[in-house]
């Protein structure tokens, strides 16, 4: 039975740059994975996303065959990598901690995987060189690692992996240990140098802003299981649990039963439209700017009434918390700063949406 | 691992183990026939002078480990607080005493507090006493003294690591809490580094209750040690059980008081307040 | 700019330092002192300046053939002991063991157990066994307190690099023999070398076991205790003496040097 739907997937998806099937893992009879199937497409930007301890790491590094899965199986392109060793797969990996090799400089941490590739001294050092220069950090090549910043490690971390042209590079939370502003830089550097040279990378991390701003696509992973997977869009507006929409971004969430006339009711509350919405209840999904603020009681649509709790000023835009009687969180509503002007605790609002961006997701987690 | 742990059951379990069931031997003496027996720990506490020699010996290395945690705890909160270009240097300065020939270390002392040695010669010289001190050398002070300096590095060194552990917010916390430099001592300083006193002291305590070089050389009689002793009756004596026993007794009184030793200090650190 | 409390210069503090390191030093070094002293008495004042002390070392043989036992137990101790010390450190670093604590703390015993009566089990055994008092009991003897010390110097070396540089290793396409050999080997140098010094020098210097273990093939320190014995023989020995020191004295800073080096003590 595994057997036949294993052929429909590769069937279905012959030219995919990774193929993963049914991979499971324990640790000390912990389950890490359970049965994770996923496709990756040939120079993609693929991320896993996710909580820590959910799994993306482990899954990670079977890919790198640095774990041994207890079972499934791996191609790369049309090869079934599952048994091969690391030093043998067609992957690199940018670890987390970059993993410098501490007694070798800049240069000689780039070149260390070459010496398997015998190439000749002045072809290994062009290509060092060039990677170098890729990466930013033209020059630098004799220092030492211990001499640069975290960035920089970051950098000569990037070029050791990709100096050896892998056809899928793997990066563990390759961004969590700089600042935020370096961060943001890294990212974008980093979604350039992907195009540049064209290979798909798999990217682990637990910060959603970091998934959605650089991948083509998303899994959202929790407890070993893969919950959703998409892209960054998808993953905002369409959320498929509550998992996945608690995880990405904020939200507020009512629950419902459906009613006459195709609409959704929230006991107390009243009845709303939601195009989303197909006979049955579960869990309204409003994201904060989905919502408009009125002063007044507005004559039709959806609309909840509540009073301020709290103005929040973030520049660009502003937040508002508002207590709706007979909901236990207040409902967090974002607004641009002219919107929320004047607006002070206890102030008497009006939250409207339309029926096209509410969203119903199932209740059970 | 498992080379190292048959070269050390091999080296240290199967000794000691030869050691407990030899001391249980009685080796034909005038007053007693060979075979097993408690002979051996009889004869030791019918012997009042082997008494003393275990109870000198406890002494001294408790006076040494005295001695020495007071002595170097100050230089290690230097080192630890107040050094910060050359705590390298400064490290390497404390530990370097540590590796030196431990034998011509001893000896040193024998220069220094003999008759003729530097201190009398020196004192002579200098017209502060006509006649040489004979009160130096030969006696339990001379084997303090020269124990405290040979195991001095043993005990600066995990003082000094459990201070630099320290975390600086801590000590300015305490501060920010209203404590003085003496109360901040007293209630953060002190009980955190209770840990690095305590391996340090422990360190210096069981092997100087068995030092057989110092008692040797500047001892004299007065200054003998149980550790001169087990190694006669293992050398000159040849008795080996009753020197097997010997070391058995002694081993289990350095134990027992290790352990009050122990539960001593770590009272110093449940008392902060 | 780190313990920015401590904003005063503490002058009495700074004080006893130094002094402690005089009480540490001056004894030591009264040794080289009056091993140039022209005269057979140890005492104030010194009597001139002389190295005929020195001359005498190498017109004694028992001597030289003390000196030689020495280095060759030294040399076969630091070497066996380093290599057993950092398999052992291997292990206890990169793998998760059951009991690792008591174990640890068995190969540690040695340091806090008193020389006498370790020496004394030791003699018990070798006399057991039947094998005769040698240089190989010696050996055997300076192993055991030889290993605590590589053991602890290879671990602490070991636990500064993380496991992500093996992996990132077989991830450029090593396996493990060239793993080893490009990465592992060249990372803890500096802590082999610091272990082969320092264990020499801990084997060169030891007395109590080679007193006990020795028979008639003797190690310089047992040779320097026979001499003791001999007033006049005083002033060889300290020239002797200072010879050994300051031989300790260089290896061990060089070892002492390179067990901090590159890591964050």
């Amino acid at each position: 039975m595994t057997d036949t739907r294993k052929e429909s997937h590769m069937a279905a998806d012959p030219d995919s740059g990774i193929s993963i099937r049914g991979i499971s893992k324990s640790f000390d009879g912990t389950r890490v994975l359970r049965d994770i199937d996923l496709e990756v497409g040939r120079g993609e930007f693929f991320s896993l996303l996710g909580p820590s301890g959910c799994g993306k790491s482990t899954l990670l590094n079977i890919l790198g065959g640095l774990e041994t899965p207890d079972s499934g199986s791996i191609r790369i392109g049309d090869r079934d990598v599952t048994h091969l060793p690391a030093e043998k797969r067609p992957t690199n990996m940018v670890f987390q901690s970059y993993a410098m090799f501490p007694h070798l400089s800049v240069a000689k941490n780039v070149a260390y995987g070459l010496r398997r590739k015998r190439l000749g001294r002045r072809e290994r050092d062009e290509k060092v060189e060039r990677m170098l220069s890729l990466v930013h950090l033209d020059g630098l090549g004799d220092r030492n690692p211990s001499e640069l910043s975290g960035g920089q490690r970051q950098r000569v971390a990037l070029a050791r992996a990709l100096v050896m042209e892998p056809a899928v590079l793997l990066l563990d939370e390759s961004l969590a240990a700089l600042d935020r502003r370096l961060r943001e830089a890294m990212q974008i550097e980093l979604r350039e140098l992907q195009r540049e040279v064209g290979i798909t990378f798999v990217f682990v991390t637990h910060d959603q802003d970091e998934a959605m701003s650089m991948s083509d696509r998303i899994a959202v992973m929790g407890g070993g299981r893969i919950l959703q997977i998409g892209r960054p869009t998808e993953l905002y507006h369409a959320p498929a649990s509550r998992e996945v929409a608690e995880f990405i971004g904020s939200i507020n969430l009512i629950e419902v039963t459906p009613c006459a006339g195709g609409r959704l009711e929230a006991p107390g509350l009243g009845a709303f439209d939601c195009d989303s919405a197909a006979g049955e209840g579960g869990l309204l999904a409003l994201r904060p700017e989905c919502f408009g603020i009125a002063r007044e009681a507005p004559a039709a649509g959806n609309r909840l009434e509540g009073r301020v709790r709290e103005v929040t000023f973030l520049g660009d835009r502003s937040y508002l918390r508002v207590n709706v009687e007979g909901l236990e969180d207040p409902l967090i509503a974002s607004c641009s700063f002219r919107e929320a002007e004047g607006l002070s605790r206890d102030d008497r609002v009006w939250l409207t949406w339309s029926a096209e961006d509410g969203r119903l997701i199932p209740s059970d987690r | 691992m498992s080379p190292l742990l048959v070269v050390m059951v091999i080296g240290v379990g199967a000794p000691c183990l030869l050691l407990l069931v030899m001391s249980f031997w009685q080796q034909e003496s005038y007053d007693m026939a060979a075979g097993w027996g408690l002979g051996n720990y009889v004869k030791f506490f019918q012997t009042p002078f082997y008494q003393v020699l275990v109870l000198r010996s406890i002494g001294v290395a408790l006076s040494v480990c005295a001695l020495t945690v007071l002595m170097a705890y100050p230089v290690a909160y230097f080192v630890a607080f107040h050094v910060t270009r050359y705590r390298s240097l400064w490290l390497v300065l404390l530990t370097v005493p540590f590796w030196t020939s431990y034998l011509l270390r001893i000896f040193a002392w024998k220069v220094v507090l003999g008759y003729n040695g530097v201190i009398n010669s020196g004192l002579v010289s200098l017209g502060v006493i006509d006649e040489p001190l004979s009160v130096l050398l030969y006696n339990p002070l001379a084997v303090t003294i020269t124990l405290t300096h040979a195991w001095m590095p043993f005990v600066v060194l995990p003082i000094y690591v459990s201070l630099a552990k320290i975390p600086t917010e801590l000590l300015a916390s305490a501060s920010d809490l209203g404590d003085g430099p003496v109360r901040r001592f007293l209630r953060v300083i002190l009980p955190l580094s209770i840990p690095g006193v305590a391996s340090g002291a422990m360190l210096v305590f069981i092997p100087t209750v068995g030092d057989y070089v110092a008692p040797m050389l500047v001892g004299g009689t007065s200054g003998s040690m149980i550790g001169t002793v087990i190694a006669a009756q293992f050398g000159a004596a040849d008795n080996w059980p009753m020197g097997s026993a010997m070391s058995v007794i002694s081993m289990l009184a350095v134990s027992l008081t290790a352990i009050a030793m122990q539960f001593g200090i770590m009272q110093v650190r449940s008392r902060a307040r | 700019m780190t313990r920015s409390h401590a904003r005063k210069r503490p002058v009495l503090l700074t004080a006893y330092a130094v002094l402690f390191l005089l009480f540490l030093y001056v004894p030591i070094l009264l040794v080289p002192a009056f091993s140039f002293n022209d005269g057979t008495i140890v005492a104030f004042p010194l009597q001139g300046f002389t190295t005929r002390w020195y001359g005498e070392l190498s017109r004694s043989p028992e001597l030289l053939a003390a000196l030689r036992h020495s280095l060759v137990v030294g040399a076969c101790v630091s070497v066996l002991a380093t290599g057993l010390g950092t398999l052992g450190a291997w292990v206890v670093t990169r793998y998760p063991l059951p009991g690792k604590a008591p174990v640890t703390g068995f190969i540690m015993l040695p340091i806090v157990a008193p020389l006498v009566v370790l020496a004394g089990a030791l003699f018990l055994l070798v006399q057991t066994v039947g094998v005769g008092l040698s240089l190989y009991t010696v050996g055997l003897g300076h192993l055991i307190v030889c290993l605590p010390f590589a053991f602890q110097v290879m671990r602490s070396r070991l636990e500064s690099f993380d496991d992500s540089v093996l992996k990132a290793s077989r991830d450029l396409g090593e396996g493990r023999v060239a793993t080893f050999l490009r990465v592992v080997l060249p990372i803890s140098a500096p802590g082999i070398i610091s272990s082969l010094l320092l264990t020499f020098t801990l084997s060169f210097d030891e007395f109590v076991l080679s007193f006990f273990l020795s028979s008639t093939e003797v190690t310089l320190p047992v040779y320097i205790w026979s001499q003791l014995r001999f007033p006049g023989r005083l002033p060889v020995v300290l020239a002797l003496g200072s010879l050994i020191l300051l031989a300790s004295f260089v290896l061990v800073v060089l070892g002492e040097v390179l067990r901090r080096w590159r890591t964050d003590d």
